[in-house]
């Protein structure tokens, strides 16, 4: 184990022993979801839509939805916002390296061990799921999905570096666009490409399992060096006044 | 002696508004130097600036000879940096945070750290955010402290404090500074902690440096003259100020020539206070440069 992941895991220690609390809280939101997506996937004839959209929210939101107070993103000066012990990390002899991988850790440990616990349950209570599904290829599904949680999690962490959250009408109206655009692409897409999210990774674990695991899993571990080094560019250009 | 911290036409510009620098400045082990300025001044944001939170538009900031703005974060630990605003410890205990930041300075004094929990009275197993806005301050001053780096910076760190607790700060700093290799930069608008504790004053006025000063230099700079008769608009040497029949000079020599040489008489003469002088300078806002002693104090002239 290298120096700066001891370091890391040695500074993720104390927020872990706080976070005790917001741990039951995502064991209680992801069973809400499971049977959530229960309902979604037996609903899915009739093109339950909300199922793509609840998946990608989760997925990528649902680890830093339930930080517990003292933790949660804040505004540190003016307009810039970040995770105030990443800033507590700065003040330390710390690299910044080490400040980074200690985040990732801390949302690996808030994230992976709910997100299959969720899609385990997932499979064993639904007769639906267990229908569609072999269990190869639901051994499959589940790594595309947590590896989507990984690769594309990490940008929603990516903010705790430091965002400058000063907004002008007309960035704000962008921003409101964008997010208009991108619900909006999850509700019709099933109507350009027959299927919706959910189904397309459903399809791809079926018919190309082994390929879309491997895949999925090269991108994870893409995704967390890429997030990992673009969080300490962030930092390194952030004035924390 | 090579410099403990070395800054060099640190200059930033933040937002439309205010601009920081240039800046130079050199601090050697053994001395404290007392960083003030009117509110605004850039204080905090030169502190930030050396520990690398907010990054220089020119300029270069070296910590034991080594630079602050590069790559390599070998200085880190040669500072302890405590802040005017404490960001990250709401959700910890005393005892929590010590467990964090202990083990990071190879030369923790725990024995320190005990003594000052015990004379600042500090429940360690207190959630931080459940502290007054003192004894947080006394938390953190705990937690800095102790951590024995050569350089200490401490931003405002008697501002909510107690005066008993005040007076015991002053002492254990006064104490940890004895090794003789250690250097305190200590930004503080509290004039007791100035005059009791520093060694030099570094004046900042909206941005600009105005000077580095030795203190007993600088005290013994000033004088305010009793005049027996009201003077015309006549210019005196040195003068920086007058009132009446009272006038001060930053010049006394030149200023006692000048008055015996025309004849005008006085009827007392006495130094000024430190606050005095501060206040002098601030409100004259006037670009000086600093009292040359020895190697010891730069010029703040460009």
């Amino acid at each position: 184990m290298s120096d700066d992941f001891k370091l890391a895991l040695q500074l993720s220690k104390p927020e872990l022993k706080v976070s005790w609390s917001s741990y039951i809280g995502q064991y209680l939101l992801y069973s809400l979801f499971t049977f959530l997506f229960i309902q979604g996937f037996n609903a899915q004839e009739s093109r339950f839509v909300g199922l793509d959209l609840f998946f990608l929210i989760l997925f990528v939101y649902g680890p830093i939805w339930s930080r517990v107070k003292g933790l949660q993103f804040q505004q540190i000066s003016g307009n810039i916002w970040a995770s105030p012990t990443l800033i507590m990390g700065l003040h330390l002899p710390v690299k910044k390296q080490v400040i980074v991988l200690k985040s990732i850790i801390l949302y690996l440990i808030g994230s992976f061990p709910f997100q299959l616990y969720m899609l385990i349950m997932l499979y064993l209570i639904s007769p639906k799921v267990r229908g569609i599904m072999e269990l190869d290829a639901y051994v499959s599904f589940v790594i595309i999905w947590l590896s989507f949680g990984i690769y594309a999690g990490l940008s929603a962490l990516s903010a705790d570096v430091g965002s400058n959250m000063k907004r002008n009408s007309l960035s704000f109206i962008l921003s409101l666009l964008l997010i208009a655009v991108i619900i909006a692409f999850i509700f019709f897409m099933p109507f350009f490409v027959t299927y919706g999210v959910v189904e397309w990774t459903i399809i791809l674990a079926k018919k190309w399992s082994m390929a879309s695991a491997i895949l999925s899993i090269i991108f994870a571990i893409i995704g967390i060096h890429y997030w990992k080094n673009k969080m300490v560019k962030l930092m390194k250009n952030t004035d924390y006044l | 002696m090579e410099p403990l911290l070395y800054i060099s036409n640190l200059e930033k510009h933040i937002m439309d508004d205010f601009h920081l620098g240039p800046i130079n400045l050199h601090l050697e082990p053994g001395t404290i130097t007392a960083l003030i300025g009117n509110n605004g001044s850039g204080k905090s944001t030169l502190l930030k600036t050396i520990m690398n939170l907010v990054k220089p538009d020119h300029g270069n900031i070296k910590i034991d000879n080594k630079f602050v703005h590069g790559e390599n974060e070998s200085w880190k630990p040669l500072v302890a940096y405590q802040p005017q605003t404490i960001i990250g410890w709401n959700a910890f205990t005393g005892e929590i945070l010590k467990r964090l930041i202990a083990p990071l300075y190879p030369n923790w004094d725990e024995r320190l750290f005990q003594k000052m929990i015990e004379l600042f009275d500090v429940p360690l197993h207190k959630k931080f955010s459940k502290l007054s806005q003192g004894v947080q301050q006394k938390l953190n001053l705990a937690l800095t402290v102790p951590r024995n780096a050569p350089l200490l910076i401490l931003d405002e760190p008697t501002s909510f404090m107690d005066i008993p607790s005040k007076k015991l700060l002053i002492d254990l700093l006064v104490d940890w500074m004895e090794p003789g290799n250690r250097s305190i930069l200590i930004a503080s608008h509290q004039i007791d902690d100035i005059k009791k504790l520093s060694d030099y004053l570094f004046v900042l006025h909206n941005g600009k440096m105005l000077g580095h000063f030795e203190k007993e230099e600088l005290t013994s700079t000033y004088a305010r003259f009793w005049l027996n008769d009201s003077l015309s608009d006549t210019s005196i040497p040195g003068e920086v100020s007058r009132e009446d029949r009272m006038i001060i000079s930053d010049n006394p020599a030149e200023t006692e020539a000048f008055l015996e040489a025309m004849s005008i008489k006085w009827s007392n003469r006495s130094s000024l206070e430190l606050d005095d002088i501060i206040t002098i300078l601030l409100n004259n806002k006037k670009k000086m440069g600093g009292i040359q002693h020895g190697s010891h104090v730069n010029s703040g002239r460009p």
